[in-house]
């Protein structure tokens, strides 16, 4: 048997052309066009109002309103970083898909990364199979996946932290930084959970916790 | 450029050259379809270009991208919820012959945790040790898994081919 065949198999895989200047576009923030209408307004709004108490509301200062509102509510560009300031959300989270929006609040909000993760650190608590069943079936519309997990399998909050603690090892292995519950903005990926949080089991101070706006 | 230090912030253009196809393969190996590989290396840069640090060298960077690109396609599969079910499709457009899409199907019908190792070992040509460093798991555990690996690719292959060894 020959397992020498494995290699030139898998390195007939490439990257095409297109596919590198895709993900540099990305790298860039050309590619990731996220249409933030809220934001736009609420920019356009602004300048509106700066313009016509600044000019008085005459004509000219209307007309300069509206080319800024039209040039506000227009397609806007936003670096990956900036989307995950806005968002609290990097990656292949579907951000435009509405199960995902927090309803309750007025401006629309994303779960940060870590409302939809199970990291190995707790699905290594319990047994691979069971764990997979569950998986299969559970789903983010029901809630903060973690807590999905602690309750269905009933993990205690001292397993929970001693998980928790070797999660954010992993983090800062992975990243050479520190995690910590409350990272800075723009470092959401350093974020571990927060065990009152989500031992609280109130969809409502978890959702409010975790959604950003 | 084995040696010289890289220095943050890294500049993507160089990296997208010189580890993308690494990168995809493995991706492509991990999640079993190019879409998903695709997305998972391009989230594996926009986290490099935002997360990273100084490397000692190349290979350093190397394989910091690999433990980031890894971790990503574990998600990716969790996210998934099946790992197993890849379609025949999927891999015929991972490969370019019907030989390699043969022995990619086999390689991706392994259980993730030795998929990897078997990745790493036979294709990116790293060691026990280097694997496991870049697993976090030990080196005995990498040797295991290396080992089943191999009986399960052996044994998949036997059942899929009637024993005429590829």
């Amino acid at each position: 048997m020959d397992f020498d065949k494995i290699r030139p198999a898998v390195e007939s895989i490439e990257l095409s052309d297109k596919q590198k200047e895709d993900i540099l576009n990305a790298c860039k923030g050309r590619k990731r066009k996220f249409n933030y209408k809220p934001l736009a307004t609420v920019a356009a709004v602004i300048v509106v109002t700066l313009v016509c108490f600044g000019l008085n509301g005459n004509l000219f200062g209307a007309k300069l309103a509206d080319e800024a509102e039209n040039a506000a509510l227009s397609d806007i560009y936003y670096t990956a970083d900036d989307m995950e300031l806005y968002n609290g959300v990097l990656g292949d989270m579907p951000v435009e898909d509405n199960k995902f929006v927090n309803q309750s609040t007025s401006v629309t909000a994303y779960p940060r990364q870590i409302y939809t993760i199970i990291p190995s650190a707790f699905s290594d608590l319990v047994d691979k199979s069971e764990f997979d069943e569950w998986y299969s079936s559970a789903t983010v519309d029901n809630g903060m996946m973690i807590v999905q997990f602690v309750e269905h399998f009933g993990i205690g909050k001292a397993d929970f932290e001693k998980a928790n603690a070797a999660y954010a090892l992993e983090l800062e292995k992975i990243y050479g930084e520190p995690a910590s519950v409350n990272p800075e903005k723009g470092k959401e990926h350093l974020e571990i959970f927060n065990s009152d949080i989500v031992y609280s089991f109130d969809r409502e101070v978890i959702d409010g916790y975790y959604f950003s706006k | 450029m084995p040696g010289k230090t890289i220095k943050f912030p890294p500049d993507p253009e160089r990296a997208v050259e010189a580890y993308g196809n690494s990168l995809y393969r493995l991706c492509s190996v991990m999640t079993g379809n190019k879409e998903d590989a695709q997305d998972a290396v391009q989230e594996c840069f926009l986290r490099y270009i935002t997360k990273a640090h100084d490397f000692k060298d190349s290979e350093h960077e190397k394989a910091w991208l690999i433990k980031v690109a890894s971790n990503i396609c574990r998600d990716t599969l969790r996210k998934r919820k099946h790992q197993s079910f890849l379609s025949l499709d999927d891999i015929r457009n991972l490969a370019v012959s019907e030989d390699n899409a043969q022995i990619l199907g086999l390689l991706v019908s392994l259980d993730e945790k030795y998929r990897i190792v078997i990745h790493l070992h036979y294709v990116e040509g790293y060691q026990t040790e280097e694997i496991s460093s870049m697993l976090d798991i030990s080196r005995a555990a990498v040797k295991k898994r290396l080992q089943r690996g191999r009986e399960m690719l052996r044994e998949i292959y036997k059942k899929e081919v009637n024993g005429d060894g590829f």
